[in-house]
């Protein structure tokens, strides 16, 4: 199978947004089997070499954040947050998917004034030159990793999460 | 209190009829709540000075984001993924079955304990249930077993996955609350062992009630017994691994868990399951997981930042203080709400709304939150079962699509009963969960 192939068949998204939901995925699934790694590596030579890996701590907050926030704007397009669907029955469908609408527009929204306000905390951090204790990297970098994320998952989700919801959801 | 609960009102009201993802609907409940208690009205909307409730929101996020203790919920996830993919449950099964599948409604007793034994490395109920319906089914099947027994002894068994340790729900109760996380895995384990017997017991109830329910598999030699734990060596010594770090304090329940996620991984390998694309699919379902648990756990936060700000556990506090009640008719009130709350909520949605506003409360009645933690997983894995929206019922329904949610609803009904006897006991003496945390941490 060519690789082309196999994100066709592994993603229910179309053409470039396909790509764009492996690369995310991609950054998330390679963070976490580094996480996974660096606190294997940590433990074990703690208790065996004398050593610890210097920063555990540090890189492990980082790779939580990057692992998150790579996988936040796939997750929201495709409706995967935890939705109380009791009364769906009730709703009928046409209802359903104008209450989407109107809860994909609250979402956007909302993280775009949120990304808005953690992209200033990011440059206020940046500007006085907040590092973190043990390695030195820089904080600012990561929070306005985490802004940029948050405004690509409202960017995405008003645009291919509401395209998604209104033409190619199964019912 | 009047803000607080008007506030609530409007969360319940926009997940429940407007369907907004509960992340976002407490966040920004939280939000504007929060925006209010500062003197938001609807003369100064666009006025008003937002910069400190997005503050608050913002903080909660970036924070959140970059919790170190919070990378025990990718890691233990991404270990329960990998030794779901292995195909562990088959032998979990297996060496269960050689020792009780000779006993009347057998192959139902050995169906909790694999599931107990799957929740031992799972912290899931969901996936416990849905991995154990496909390996017990089959067997069950075959030795014309009752579906309404077959099925509710693997939806009950399932809500084991919660409770015994490493368990999401659990992580998920310490952060919220500040607990320590290693003593509410300790308080885990006693409830769920206790959990498994009653289970068991409500087999053999079953059965003494109609015994063509569960009739008796064959009986297995001590030869072929030892042959069939062959199998199971690798969960027992990543559990005595995972767990004996974390009880003895050799490390932390973050270190726990990357060992256990390495471990898993070494068993995986070593059983040739893997291949670059199945762990592609395990690491992004995993990420997936922990993506969707983080929105929820900072949208929680937000939300008990404006419940507090609002000042909701201090009027709830004086109030009940007033009532002059014991503490205990308190928590049992409180345990009515849940069963309720149960009848309608999906697990984890129940769990965020109502933590932050019963924990201050049950703490300066002079409660241990620990314990609390565990009566709370026990409610909610009764409302796992509990009709009409039993979660393990519906996972189980949608993997066998031959079983009606109904039937499934009629079998539980005694594994039911055994939940309740064991929430009361649990609730009435503390010990049965402290025992644990005391030994050994205090």
């Amino acid at each position: 199978m060519t690789f082309s192939a196999w994100i066709a068949a592994h993603y229910e998204e179309k053409g470039p947004v396909a790509w764009l939901a492996f690369f995310l995925e991609l950054i998330a699934a390679v963070t976490l089997f580094l996480l996974m790694l660096l606190t294997c590596a940590d433990v074990f030579g703690r208790y065996f070499l004398d050593n610890a890996v210097d920063g555990t701590t540090e890189l492990t907050e980082m790779g939580i954040a990057i692992l998150v926030f790579a996988e936040m704007p796939v997750i929201t397009w495709r409706g995967g947050h935890v939705v109380v669907d009791i009364l769906d029955k009730m709703l009928g469908s046409t209802l359903i998917k104008v209450l989407g609408l109107l809860a994909a527009f609250l979402m956007s929204t909302s993280l775009y004034f949120l990304a808005g306000r953690i992209y200033f905390l990011a440059e206020r951090s940046a500007r006085r030159g907040e590092v973190t204790e043990y390695l030195q990297m820089p904080v600012g970098y990561i929070i306005e990793y985490i802004a940029v994320m948050s405004w690509i998952t409202a960017g995405a989700m008003i645009t291919y999460g509401v395209y998604r919801l209104l033409f190619l959801s199964r019912d | 209190m009047i803000t607080a609960l008007i506030g609530f009102a409007i969360l319940l009201m926009i997940i429940v009829v407007v369907r907004v993802p509960i992340a976002f609907a407490m966040g920004l409940v939280g939000f504007f709540g929060f925006a209010f208690t500062q003197g938001l009205g609807f003369d100064n909307f666009m006025d008003f000075r937002w910069t400190s409730a997005l503050s608050m929101a913002s903080k909660r996020v970036v924070d959140t984001a970059q919790e170190y203790s919070l990378s025990v919920i990718p890691l233990f996830i991404l270990m329960g993924n990998l030794v779901t993919k292995s195909g562990l449950s088959h032998e979990l099964y297996r060496a269960s079955n050689a020792f009780l599948g000779h006993k009347k409604g057998g192959l139902s007793m050995a169906t909790v304990v694999a599931c107990g034994g799957f929740s031992a490395i799972c912290g899931s109920s969901l996936a416990t249930s849905a991995t154990m319906a496909k390996v017990a089914m089959p067997p069950m099947r075959k030795y014309g077993y009752a579906d309404s027994l077959a099925t509710a002894s693997i939806a009950a068994g399932g809500t084991l996955g919660i409770l015994i340790p490493p368990s999401v729900i659990l992580v998920i109760y310490g952060l919220l609350t500040e607990t320590s996380i290693r003593e509410l895995f300790a308080a885990g384990f006693i409830p769920g062992m206790i959990g498994i017997l009653m289970y068991m017991a409500a087999v053999r109830y079953v059965v003494w009630r109609d015994p063509a329910a569960g009739p008796c598999g064959e009986k297995l030699g001590w030869p072929d017994r030892i042959k069939a734990l062959n199998g199971v060596w690798g969960v027992l010594i990543l559990f005595t691994v995972v767990m004996g770090g974390i009880y003895m304090g050799i490390f932390t329940p973050t270190e726990a868990a990357g060992i256990g996620a390495g471990g898993a991984f070494m068993i995986a390998l070593s059983r040739r399951t893997l291949n670059w694309g199945s762990l592609f699919d395990i690491l992004t379902d995993t990420a997936r997981t922990s993506a969707m648990l983080f929105a929820v756990l900072i949208g929680a936060l937000i939300f008990s930042n404006f419940i507090n700000r609002a000042g909701l556990p201090a009027d709830l506090l004086e109030l009940v203080t007033g009532l002059d009640v014991a503490p205990m008719v308190v928590i049992l009130v409180i345990l009515l709400i849940y069963i309720v709350l149960g009848m309608v909520f999906e697990s984890l949605s129940m769990l965020l709304l109502t933590v932050p506003i019963f924990f201050p409360l049950v703490q300066s009645m002079g409660f241990d939150l620990v314990w609390f933690g565990i009566v709370v997983v026990v409610v909610t894995e009764i409302s796992l079962i509990t009709p009409p929206v039993g979660m393990n019922v519906f996972v189980l329904a949608a993997v066998l699509r031959d079983v009606k949610a109904s039937t499934i609803f009629k079998g539980v009904t005694p594994f039911w009963c055994a939940d309740i006897v064991r929430l009361v006991l649990i609730t009435l003496f503390s010990s049965i969960s402290l025992f644990l945390p005391e030994l050994l941490y205090r």
